[in-house]
């Protein structure tokens, strides 16, 4: 059995008081913590860390490991004959780790047997999947790796129509299988939805922008507009202001109840970049006649004191 | 190997967990959710006067990643609770950040696909 190093990977000496040893694993555990660092090893070294804290702060399994003397890390010994009939018996120690090891022996003495016999509930996963609105939409099944004992397995989860951006499922009895007549743990999915070329979601809601001429947008037209069941035509009513949203009742995605949400277009007023001289000469005769004013109100507002 | 419709339960609002499954879920002891409920990080939807306390399925998610972080960072119960508020309230503010982003227009750098209007890149 190799011997670990636990107050060398924490950093402090043997003789450290428990709240020194708390606060050098804190500051290591957050220092390398895989949700903070994006560090190539430092899973492996928050992992470390975390062995040795979990020895250290337990005086039981420290007294245990200090039993075992001071020695180099990476170095191979025998754990004491008290262990062997302790935790071992008759099989030896076989390929256990020493953490392992310590944790059985903390369970107390005897805690070889009551670990065979409680029943222990399995493990839980948590994972995301991301879905293309069209799939969140019409329901589809997605296959999920599944670590087991006996190695990888893969699930098929059905998700239903009218799953939404950040919605989770808890997939009960899926996870890791239970030990001694335990439960098997759950899996939690989180559902996210891959942006779309065209849509945005807002729960069951549809947005897109619809980019009106300035003449469509003054004098109202029926344009082509993008559904997830195919191009319809939308009247534009006259006078639409930029930001305006007209709304196609029911075109949104299936909220898996038989309905449906409904579809946004959201005008956005695009004028030409260039003009051709007669599309210039109308542009100008448009603003010789025209009165409207669209600064009226902010210049009225405006206009006390400047 | 196929799930059944059976298998799966929606973290909603709508959904109501007891608290004993609500514990087992979130690997923590019935004693310790209702020290989460004293110091005002869980707050159960019904249960009181005697009745079975039960909580909205949306706190399991944040729940679950607040016992991680304790698990992590050997924390105490209350500075979970702190936690709990916390991370409740980053999501509820994310979700609200991803409803205000569809209400948004669309960046302008969608590439030309045709001549449709909606997709018609400014020049």
């Amino acid at each position: 059995m190799k011997y670990k190093d636990y107050y060398a990977a924490l950093g402090v000496p043997r003789d450290a008081d428990p709240e020194a040893i708390k606060k050098a694993y804190r500051k290591l555990a957050r220092q390398h913590h895989p949700d903070v660092s994006k560090d190539a090893g430092a899973e492996a070294r928050f992992k470390d860390v975390a062995e040795a804290y979990a020895t250290l702060k337990d005086p039981e399994k420290r007294a245990a490991y200090d039993a075992l003397g001071s020695r180099r890390g990476g170095e191979e010994f025998s754990p004491p004959p008290q262990w062997q009939r302790d935790f071992g018996g008759d099989a030896g120690f076989g390929d256990l780790d020493l953490a392992d090891l310590l944790d059985a022996l903390a369970r107390g003495r005897g805690g070889r047997g009551r670990s065979q016999t409680v029943p222990l509930r399995g493990h839980d996963y948590e994972t995301s999947v991301r879905l293309s609105l069209e799939d969140a939409h019409r329901g589809t099944t997605v296959n999920l790796d599944v670590q087991h004992e006996d190695g990888t397995r893969t699930l098929a989860v059905t998700v239903p129509a009218g799953v939404t951006d950040g919605q989770r499922l808890r997939l009960r009895g899926k996870g890791g299988p239970g030990r001694h007549g335990g439960p098997a743990g759950d899996i939690y999915l989180h559902i996210q939805l891959a942006p779309h070329p065209v849509f945005r979601t807002d729960g069951h809601d549809l947005m897109f922008d619809l980019a009106l001429a300035p003449w469509e947008a003054a004098l109202g037209a029926e344009v082509q507009v993008p559904t997830l069941d195919g191009a319809v035509l939308l009247t534009v009513p006259q006078g639409s202001q930029s930001g305006r949203k007209l709304r196609l009742r029911g075109r949104g995605l299936a909220n898996g109840h038989g309905g449906r949400g409904d579809l946004y277009a959201m005008v956005r007023i695009d004028v030409p970049a260039s003009l051709a001289p007669r599309e210039r000469e109308l542009f100008e005769e448009l603003a010789r006649e025209s009165r409207f004013d669209p600064r009226a109100t902010v210049a009225k507002e405006g206009g006390h004191g400047h | 190997m196929a799930t059944e419709a059976t298998d799966l339960y929606w973290l909603d609002p709508q959904r109501r967990i007891d608290q004993a499954e609500l514990a087992q879920m979130c690997t923590l002891s019935v004693a310790e959710l209702e020290e989460l409920v004293e110091y005002g990080g869980l707050v159960p939807m019904s249960g009181e006067g005697g009745a079975v306390r039960q909580f909205s399925a949306t706190c399991v998610a944040p729940l679950r990643e607040a016992v991680r972080l304790r698990g992590h960072y050997d924390l105490d119960l209350f500075t979970v609770s702190l936690l709990l508020g916390y991370l409740q309230r980053i999501g509820h503010l994310e979700h609200q950040l991803r409803t205000l982003q569809a209400h948004l227009p669309h960046p302008q750098h969608l590439p030309r696909e045709g001549p449709t209007p909606w997709r018609e890149p400014h020049a």
